[in-house]
């Protein structure tokens, strides 16, 4: 098992490599100058060449990512255009948020998805399965900025239970963000558990388990469950990256100070070096997310671990 | 202390009686069981016999409340308990199911690969069995565990126990299932298909140990089976299903000496008998018609009859002759890339095919059978000379190998996966001469017609798409493609295996008398030894990628020389009863063909023993893979 998790740890190093190349391609061909934008719009062509110059601009491309490269291990990241402050430093300031918010959506929506997912699926056919697909479906459907201001509207303005908006690090600002994003992950967690069990309901091992004499509750939670969660992992894992990529939608609705709102301030002023970064973070969380994943595959699932 | 029942003798402990049912379909519910009634008697083994669709499956799955959505429209299923009192079983609630699941019923399937549970160790699938239904610590249940697995002699069974399904062979697998089955003890172990998934040298073991522990543990066996050369080697009496109804019940010897029903009359005709060739020279068709004709021929009308094969020419020169075929494919590398291990799938092979001849090649799985097809076409990396016509089709490129694969064609086991599910039949037979820009559009579609007309499928069909077909009829389509070239060669890679045994009848009617009407060759690929024997003008036995031994029908088959073509030869269930094989002889597994990339491959010599049959020998003799 540990050769295999040392295959999988060194095989992500070359698309770390790739990826870090694409994305400041990327970054470099988008329209406009960033000494341009630097220099603000008054400064003559003088100052604008002399910007270029401090920032390297003026060098080759090649050089110009390896320079980024060498500095990235040095953990500087370069300093926002806009507030002059240093990347990492900004960046640093928001992740936090993000990742609570992420992580509390990831539990709720896993408790909620697999749940009502394996509950349908042990009723399949009858009222508790078209229930919980409805739940999910409507889940699926509905527009967070639409649920973000239903569930503000009823605990926060008219049971005042919760605060509204913002978020200062206390637990209870968390629920109602994290519940507005976990609805929709929760809903499509739901429905994969649900065709996934199905799947392993034909297969002949439940009828192996059944004839054993084992009561229904065992074979479902059993013998069913643990198979069932194997393909429900990876889409966990995808979905757990789009969160953590921040939520521009939920964060704005209730002035979450993370990275989603980050990005698209960023995106609207052309902060080159700030938006170089957090594609970079991006990709790398989906990287090691997916490496995650593969070893939590090893785990759950023995055909792997003795591969 | 047997307590009288009106329906139930006391020397029974299953009764079924008048069993109806439905399953609901696109357009309301459709019955599939028409009053099954049969009995399991105590200590007996009740074979339930039929093709697919007779019933046979649902009938005991539905004893064993296993089915999902099904109607039950009539009849009671009955169960005797260990004290002697009757249980009405037919509508029980899942709870009461569950007491007598395991404890009195037992089940085990057709597939040994699905029917474990791949997340869990055997060991921990058994020690739930064992738990179920006995209120013992984990230690004593731990050590019925080892017990059990002696039982089904499982070797190295101290290791084996924390094992995971896929490390195991089928085989084994098939033996853990047996073992959890006997688990608590039930009084009827009801085996759905055990044997039909596995070689025949595993086959032969499997239906040894459930014969010896049914003499040791005193239950009743109930085996569903559509082989009737399996029910002759283990069955006291016999049940014949046809389309969800019983047809037929009796004792095996009745059965199989003077079967009432023309249903089963048809059947055992339509099962090629191995050595029912004996001192024939010639591959001959089966006196059998489809099954449909069969049952509607009077008693008056002429019974069909058996027609000789003697197309085969030795006179001109081998249309097909390969040497030295040989096919690796890589089973592991290092982290850099470099191949480690190879699985030798093919190995130094050597054969001769002559116009209109017929050249079974028969193994095990994992023998190399189809890769020896595939190589042919080179549709897998081979090595070795394969020369057809002159030509030596491996080192040519592929824009001239396109014209060789013209006169070379395929016909493959599953008719199923072999169709393009959305392509017309019609379509799917003309597409050949498409791709080979042969005819005009008017002549190609009257070549499609006559094909049509060859393997017995309407012409009017041919706008349909494959799913309105059944299985046989699928496979006459798969052999109409294959004709559509007009091909000299047709390798038929196990094209009958997974046809029953009527519709396997017809199609191989079929295949020999267009053999017989287009001057064909077959590479006649399969695993059943009598099929070879009754289509072979000449035969390869194969085993882990190499020949073990070749030549006529007669030769190989009436003096077989190799040990492991005599091991193959007595672990085939042969279809009567008074002549019953003792497969206790048999034993062990069929070893892997990965090797290390520098193992050094075996020198294999052939020794002629008589004038063109060759026997496979090494340094230490003739004991190579045996």
């Amino acid at each position: 098992m540990l050769k295999y998790f040392i295959r999988r740890c060194l095989s992500i190093l070359p698309v770390l490599l790739v990826v870090s190349i694409l994305v400041f391609l990327f970054v470099h061909l988008l329209p406009g100058d960033p000494a341009r934008i630097m220099a603000g719009p008054d400064a003559d062509e003088a100052t604008i060449n002399r910007v270029r110059t401090e920032l390297g601009l003026d060098k080759s491309l090649p050089e110009q990512y390896l320079n980024y490269m060498g500095r990235l291990f040095r953990g500087d990241l370069g300093k926002s255009l806009r507030s002059k402050l240093p990347v990492a430093q900004e960046i640093a300031l928001r992740f936090p948020p993000t990742l609570y918010l992420a992580l509390a959506s990831m539990v709720w929506s896993i408790l909620f998805g697999v749940l009502f997912g394996a509950y349908a699926a042990m009723h399949r056919g009858k009222w508790q399965d078209y229930t919980a697909m409805l739940v999910a479906v409507s889940g699926i459907s509905m527009p967070q900025f639409w649920l973000g201001l239903l569930l503000m509207q009823l605990f926060a303005v008219h049971l005042g239970w919760l605060p509204v908006t913002g978020f200062t690090g206390k637990f209870k600002e968390l629920i109602l963000p994290s519940l507005t994003l976990g609805a929709t992950v929760a809903a499509i967690i739901a429905r994969f558990t649900l065709s996934s069990f199905l799947d392993v309901l034909q297969e002949e091992y439940i009828n192996t388990a059944r004839a054993k004499g084992l009561s229904e509750r065992v074979v479902m939670w059993k013998h069913a469950f643990r198979n069932a969660l194997i393909p429900v992992v990876t889409m966990v894992g995808l979905q757990f990256g789009f969160l953590l990529g921040g939520s521009v939608v939920v964060e704005t609705v209730f002035a979450w100070p993370g990275l989603g709102r980050f990005m698209i301030e960023s995106v609207s002023v052309r902060d080159y070096p700030v938006l170089q970064a957090l594609l970079l973070l991006y990709s790398f969380q989906f990287v090691v997310i997916n490496l995650l994943i593969d070893m939590l595959y090893a785990v759950i699932n023995p055909e792997i671990r003795y591969k | 202390m047997a307590v009288t029942h009106p329906f139930m003798h006391e020397d029974e402990i299953l009764t079924i009686k008048d069993l109806s049912l439905s399953f609901p379909g696109y357009h309301g519910y459709t019955q599939v069981l028409h009053n099954v009634s049969f009995s399991v008697k105590k200590g007996e083994t009740l074979a339930i016999v039929g093709e697919s669709g007779s019933g046979k499956t649902v009938t005991m799955r539905r004893v064993m409340q296993l089915l999902a959505n099904v109607r039950t429209d009539s009849g009671r299923i009955l169960l005797r308990k260990r004290d002697g009192t009757v249980l009405d079983i037919t509508n029980i609630s899942h709870k009461d199911a569950t007491k007598i699941r395991g404890a009195d019923l037992s089940m085990i399937f057709q597939e040994p690969m699905t029917s474990l549970n791949p997340v869990f160790t055997i060991g921990d699938q058994l020690l739930e069995a064992v738990l179920i239904h006995q209120r013992i610590s984990k230690a004593q249940a731990m050590q019925k565990v080892m017990e059990l697995l002696e039982l089904v002699r499982i070797p190295d069974k101290a290791r084996r126990v924390n094992d995971y399904p896929f490390q195991l062979s089928g085989g084994m697998r098939q033996r853990v299932m047996i073992a959890m089955a006997l688990a608590c003890n039930p009084q009827v172990l009801i085996a759905d298909e055990p044997t039909t998934a596995l070689d025949v040298t595993i086959q032969a073991q499997i239906l040894a140990l459930i014969q010896s522990l049914q003499e040791k543990l005193h239950i009743s066996v109930v085996f569903i089976t559509h082989d009737m050369g399996v029910v002759a080697e283990i069955a006291d009496r016999v049940v014949v299903m046809y389309q969800g109804q019983v047809v037929e019940e009796n004792d095996v010897h009745s059965v199989f000496s003077s079967p009432s029903h023309p249903y089963t009359q048809a059947l055992l005709k339509a099962v090629p008998k191995l050595g029912s060739m004996t001192g024939r020279p010639f591959p001959a068709t089966l006196p059998i018609l489809e099954m449909s004709k069969e049952l509607s021929r009077k008693p008056g009308d002429a019974a069909p009859q058996e027609k000789t094969i003697d197309t085969a020419d030795y006179t001109k020169p081998p249309l097909l002759q390969v040497r030295n075929l040989t096919t690796h494919f890589i089973a592991d590398k290092t982290f850099f890339g470099r191949t480690t291990h190879v699985v030798r799938a093919v190995q130094d092979v050597n054969f001769d095919l002559f116009e209109g001849e017929t050249l079974g090649v028969v193994g095990e799985s994992g023998c190399g059978k189809s890769t020896t097809g595939y190589s042919i076409l080179k549709l897998v990396p081979a090595q070795g000379k394969v020369l057809f016509m002159g030509s030596d089709i491996l080192t040519l490129p592929d824009s001239e190998l396109k014209h060789y694969r013209r006169d070379i064609q395929f016909v493959f086991q599953d008719p199923y996966a072999s169709l393009n599910p959305r392509i017309r039949i019609g379509t799917a037979i003309e597409e050949p001469l498409v791709i080979h820009n042969i005819g005009t559009p008017e002549e190609r579609k009257k070549r499609v017609e006559y094909l049509l007309d060859c393997v017995g499928i309407p012409r009017k069909h041919k706008d349909r798409y494959p799913h309105e077909f059944s299985g046989g009829q699928r496979q006459r389509i798969a052999i109409a493609r294959a004709l559509a070239t007009q091909p000299k060669i047709i390798i038929a890679d196990e094209a009958v295996s997974s046809l029953d045994v009527s519709i396997q009848a017809t199609v191989l009617n079929l295949m020999l008398e267009l053999q017989k009407e287009f001057k064909l060759s077959y590479l006649f690929i399969s695993h059943n030894m009598a099929v070879i024997e009754r289509v072979s003008n000449r035969v390869m036995v194969m085993y882990l990628g190499h020949v073990v031994e070749s030549g006529t029908r007669m030769q190989v088959f009436e003096n077989p020389m190799h040990p492991y073509t005599r091991k193959l030869l007595a672990a085939i269930p042969v279809p009567d009863p008074t002549r019953r094989s003792n497969f206790g002889m048999l034993s062990g597994e069929i070893p892997s063909t990965i090797h290390r990339i520098e193992d050094a491959t075996p020198r294999i010599e052939y020794i002629e023993v008589e004038p063109g049959h060759f026997v496979a020998s090494t340094k230490e003799g003739i004991s190579f893979g045996a």
